[in-house]
């Protein structure tokens, strides 16, 4: 597809998708609009992530949900907070952004930990490790109770947050009748995603990004020609992993608690969903794709009372992701290098 | 005693660019590289050659370090670099193309020079992300640089193109260019003509020859005979992991060992 045509396409689906959800509901649609841009935001984020993974670097990382996870984990317990069942309260903390900052080293600590033993392997090793990686780090983060508050989880720490929000913010939310402190998470959430693209935009056309193309195609021939192959892995490894591990803080302040059972394996094929739908390797592709995907999370409803009368909530759950697999068949069809992706760096044919 | 015929054998190797030391690689029970000793001199191109399952692929591969012998040493540029890694190799001077040619398909024709040229230093995060006027410099004569390598090897036009985009034999012209770029002290060639038609692969032989006279040193593997006899200036013949024959092109030829090595043994 043509670069133009690829961007007409991708307005045309973002203006029916919107305009459904307009047609739809009669009532609260500024929220239910607030709502979706501020998930598909925190998705878009983790979905850039992977793509710097596995679009630009070829690793495939099945476990970006870790990642996420000890980034919120690591700003939420640093920041004031409550604990556990007892809801122990820990009143002294890092100022945020501080805590933010360590939260997303610790994110690539995590990475460099995991990626040190397994960068040597090649693509499906990694992706059964990775899982495993999460697997594990989920469960430890439950029964871990005296520290991450186990499955209780750690609540009243987005004070930290809200008492940053400016005041233009909260009125513009009562004005249009939202939520502020949803209104606030989805503006920061929209200008990392905005920072974090032109800091990416910069190192794709870097020698750095070259190298790591390089890396995607061929490492035999990257280390022939001198340059250390598992190092620019690494690198690419915990640039990504910090990537997710900001989305991971966003999406705790988003939902106000946080818990071990956000950060489900279930939470990073959802990730590639977005991926794959939006164009692996395209830099803004994984926004887009979970900004549709996230349309039909929760327009679906609606389009599902059209086939069964009645529906109850786990038939409407189901129908939902029978509408995404859908969407992604038809991607993989018509163009499968995803809506933004360049079809002669189709990606998904992987070795 | 051990340590010092190491040190002695180091000094009197020293003048070499390139020497192995009983070097031995086998898979179960296959031995597929013993090679006593070998030295390759500066300014010179070698041929190794041999019938198919000789072991020159793996004897490329001990070599270049992308397979680790079982024993022995090998010595390049007057440095022990028998426990290196194959990337840090490569940074000495050694360069190598591969059988099945590797080029980066998704890349352009000049992303691939260009990431071959490019400066350790400028391809950190940090470096990439400041965009200094040096990196920036650098990257200009690198381009200027790629520009003439693709002239001499009739790839100007493919600039631009997807690596995927050349034919069988504009790819074994782009690895050699990638090696090129390098300024490498040893090339090391897996059979550079493989799959290429006759006319390229005339075109090909030139510049090789071309390279030697500019002071690269050549080793290659490869199964035209006739390529091999008109260029080389040594040949090296390999069977069943083996050195069997070492010598000038036409003694070779005659040597009876490798006629039996190809041809099998005379009914007696």
């Amino acid at each position: 597809m043509k670069d133009s045509r690829k961007y007409l396409v991708a307005f045309g689906l973002l203006v029916i998708s919107f305009g459904y959800i307009f047609i739809s509901n009669e009532t609260g649609v500024a929220r239910i609009f607030v709502n979706l841009l501020t998930f598909a935001g925190i998705y878009g984020l983790a979905a850039i992530g992977i793509n710097v993974h596995f679009g630009w670097t070829g690793l495939l990382n099945f476990g970006h949900a870790a990642f996420m996870g000890i980034g919120a984990y690591t700003t939420i317990l640093l920041i004031p907070h409550a604990l556990g069942r007892e809801g122990v309260v820990v009143e002294s903390g890092l100022p945020l952004p501080l805590a933010v900052i360590i939260g997303m080293i610790a994110a690539a600590l995590l990475g460099l930990l995991l990626g040190l033993p397994t960068l040597r392997l090649r693509g499906d090793y990694l992706a059964i490790v990775t899982i495993a990686a999460a697997e594990i780090f989920r469960l430890l983060i439950r029964d871990f109770e005296d520290i991450t508050g186990g499955v209780y989880g750690v609540i009243q720490f987005s004070d930290a947050l809200q008492n940053l929000r400016p005041n233009f913010i909260t009125n513009l939310a009562t004005n249009i009748e939202v939520s502020s402190s949803q209104l606030w998470v989805g503006t920061i959430t929209w200008i990392s995603i905005v920072v974090t693209l032109l800091f990416l935009n910069r190192l794709q056309k870097s020698p750095w990004g070259r190298a790591l193309r390089a890396v995607r195609e061929d490492e035999d021939a990257v280390r022939a020609l001198g340059k250390n192959a598992v190092w620019l892995k690494l690198q690419s490894f915990m640039l990504g992993a910090s990537i997710g591990g900001l989305s991971g803080i966003l999406l705790a302040f988003n939902y106000g608690t946080l818990q071990a059972s956000t950060f489900v394996p279930v939470l990073t094929f959802y990730l590639w969903a977005a991926l794959i739908l939006g164009g692996v390797g395209s830099l803004a592709g994984p926004a887009l794709g979970a900004v549709i995907f996230w349309v039909i999370i929760s327009g679906t409803d609606s389009l599902a009372e059209v086939f069964f009368e009645n529906a109850n909530g786990q038939q409407l759950a189901g129908v939902r992701f029978v509408f995404v697999g859908l969407l992604i068949m038809f991607t993989m069809i018509f163009t499968p290098s995803g809506i933004l992706g360049k079809k002669d760096e189709l990606l998904l044919d992987i070795k | 005693m051990e340590y010092w015929v190491r040190k002695m054998s180091f000094f009197l190797i020293s003048n070499k660019l390139l020497s192995v030391n009983s070097l031995k690689k086998s898979f179960g029970g296959l031995q597929a590289v013993n090679v006593d000793s070998l030295e390759f001199s500066n300014n010179e191109i070698t041929s190794l050659i041999g019938p198919n399952g000789a072991g020159k692929t793996t004897f490329f591969d001990l070599l270049t370090k992308f397979q680790s012998p079982d024993q022995g040493q090998i010595f390049f540029d007057g440095k022990d670099v028998t426990s290196l890694q194959s990337y840090k190799l490569a940074r000495l001077g050694m360069t190598r193309t591969f059988q099945l040619t590797r080029v980066f398909e998704k890349m352009s024709v000049l992303e691939n020079m260009q990431f071959s040229g490019s400066s350790i230093k400028n391809e950190s995060i940090s470096m990439s992300l400041l965009k200094s006027k040096s990196l920036v410099n650098f990257e200009k004569n690198l381009e200027n640089e790629v520009d003439r390598i693709l002239e001499l090897l009739n790839l100007s036009h493919m600039k631009y193109s997807y690596a995927r985009e050349l034919s069988g034999g504009q790819k074994k012209l782009l690895e050699l260019g990638r090696a090129l770029i390098r300024n490498p002290k040893l090339l090391l060639l897996d059979e550079p003509l493989a799959g290429v038609n006759p006319k390229l692969a005339e075109e090909i032989l030139d510049i090789i020859k071309k390279l030697s006279t500019d002071g690269i040193n050549i080793i290659m593997v490869e199964h035209n005979i006739n390529a091999v006899m008109k260029i080389s200036e040594r040949v090296v013949v390999m069977a069943g992991g083996e050195i069997i024959a070492d010598g000038y092109p036409e003694d070779v030829r005659k040597d009876k060992h490798v006629i039996e090595a190809y041809l099998g043994k005379a009914n007696e």
